[in-house]
């Protein structure tokens, strides 16, 4: 009933949750709603009226949705924050742009992390903070990072437009398309990861070796991320897809 | 005599949840009809906020849930059956001693006033 789906959507679609928390919690409750409206509609003058005798009972949207996330595990709302969603209006090219920036920010912040690490394991090792400071080849890490980062980002904004390209011909039933896409998310990928193992091997000093390391280890795990929507795209396509509830949703 | 509804329920809708499960396991509708009948018509709650409730236990541990199998040809959504955990039953022990204490001290504070 498109009433009592729109209500359960609107309660569920903003909750910062796993699509499987939220599709478990979403067949629930509408089952809840049917008992209720078949129960309201004995006594009822019309459809209608037991729609809305049925939603009364079940509670206003808002309250519900910050109880609902409250019993969600802290981790989970952490890792389901929505900053992955698409904006209303947002173009693809925009969205995958907004994300590779913050992926590009990402990065910056793991490769100045890495350098800090350096620094400090070097402190730790006997030598003085300033020394090991001062014995950092600053003038590489960062030549290569101001090269490298806008490397990431030029990745990251191809790959996520294919994720989208993926998302969307999941949605479609296209699983040829897809694959199509994931294969070529995964082909970058792997160039990526390959060309840093070489550049590891080959030609940079010791201590921003550590750096691409992260960064080669990030682009290898990108290699599963298409695989991974797929999977997933694959279970949401056996449930009932998402209703559209306009700009705020 | 007045209606007891959700604001003052909150806090104690999980003890009220276990207690309705101790008779036995039930889905989120029945557990509603089983507070509703032990509530005497007097407890008031919108029946969407079981479900938070209902999920922090699982979430804790003190019930488990399985979704049912349609057996009885009913159409539409699957239900989800709950049932108490022996953490669960614990727990319930527990909420029940700390309620009778509650309502000993606050009961005769608030009796010895009236």
């Amino acid at each position: 009933m498109k009433a009592f789906d729109e209500h359960v959507d609107r309660i569920l679609r903003p909750l910062r949750a796993s699509g499987t928390r939220k599709a478990k919690m979403r067949e629930e409750l509408l089952g809840h709603l049917a008992t209720a409206y078949r129960e309201e509609r004995e006594g009822a003058d019309s459809d209608e009226t037991a729609v809305q005798a049925a939603l009364a009972r079940f509670g206003d949207a808002d309250r519900m949705r910050d109880e609902l996330q409250a019993s969600v595990p802290a981790l989970e709302r952490v890792l389901y924050i929505r900053m992955g969603c698409r904006r209303p209006g947002e173009s693809d090219a925009a969205y995958a742009f907004r994300m590779a920036r913050w992926g590009t920010a990402f990065t910056l912040t793991l490769a100045a992390c890495t350098a800090a690490g350096c620094v400090l394991s070097k402190a730790m090792r006997g030598q003085s903070l300033a020394a090991a400071f001062a014995s950092t080849h600053w003038t590489t890490i960062l030549a290569t990072i101001g090269v490298g980062i806008p490397i990431v980002g030029a990745l990251l904004f191809p790959m996520f437009f294919l994720e989208l390209r993926t998302q969307k011909a999941l949605r479609r039933g296209d699983f040829r398309s897809a694959v199509k896409s994931g294969l070529v998310s995964s082909a970058a990928f792997a160039v990526f990861a390959a060309g840093t193992a070489l550049a590891v091997a080959w030609c940079v000093p010791s201590l921003f070796r550590e750096i691409l390391i992260a960064i080669g280890m990030a682009a290898t795990w990108g290699l599963f991320g298409p695989w991974c929507t797929i999977a997933a795209g694959r279970w949401h396509l056996k449930h009932r897809p998402w209703i559209p509830l306009g700009q705020d949703f | 005599m007045s209606q007891i509804d959700g604001n003052e329920l909150r806090g104690h809708l999980e003890t009220l949840v276990l207690a309705a499960l101790s008779a036995g396991e039930a889905h989120g509708y029945e557990i509603l009809q089983r507070l509703e009948a032990r509530g005497e018509g007097v407890l008031h709650l919108k029946e969407g906020s079981l479900y938070p409730a209902l999920y922090r236990l699982e979430e804790a541990g003190h019930v488990r849930a399985h979704w049912q199998d349609d057996a009885e040809g009913r159409r539409g959504p699957r239900r989800r059956i709950y049932q108490l955990t022996r953490k669960g039953k614990a727990e319930l022990a527990r909420r029940r001693e700390h309620w009778r204490r509650f309502v000993s001290v606050v009961g005769g504070i608030v009796e010895a006033s009236s």
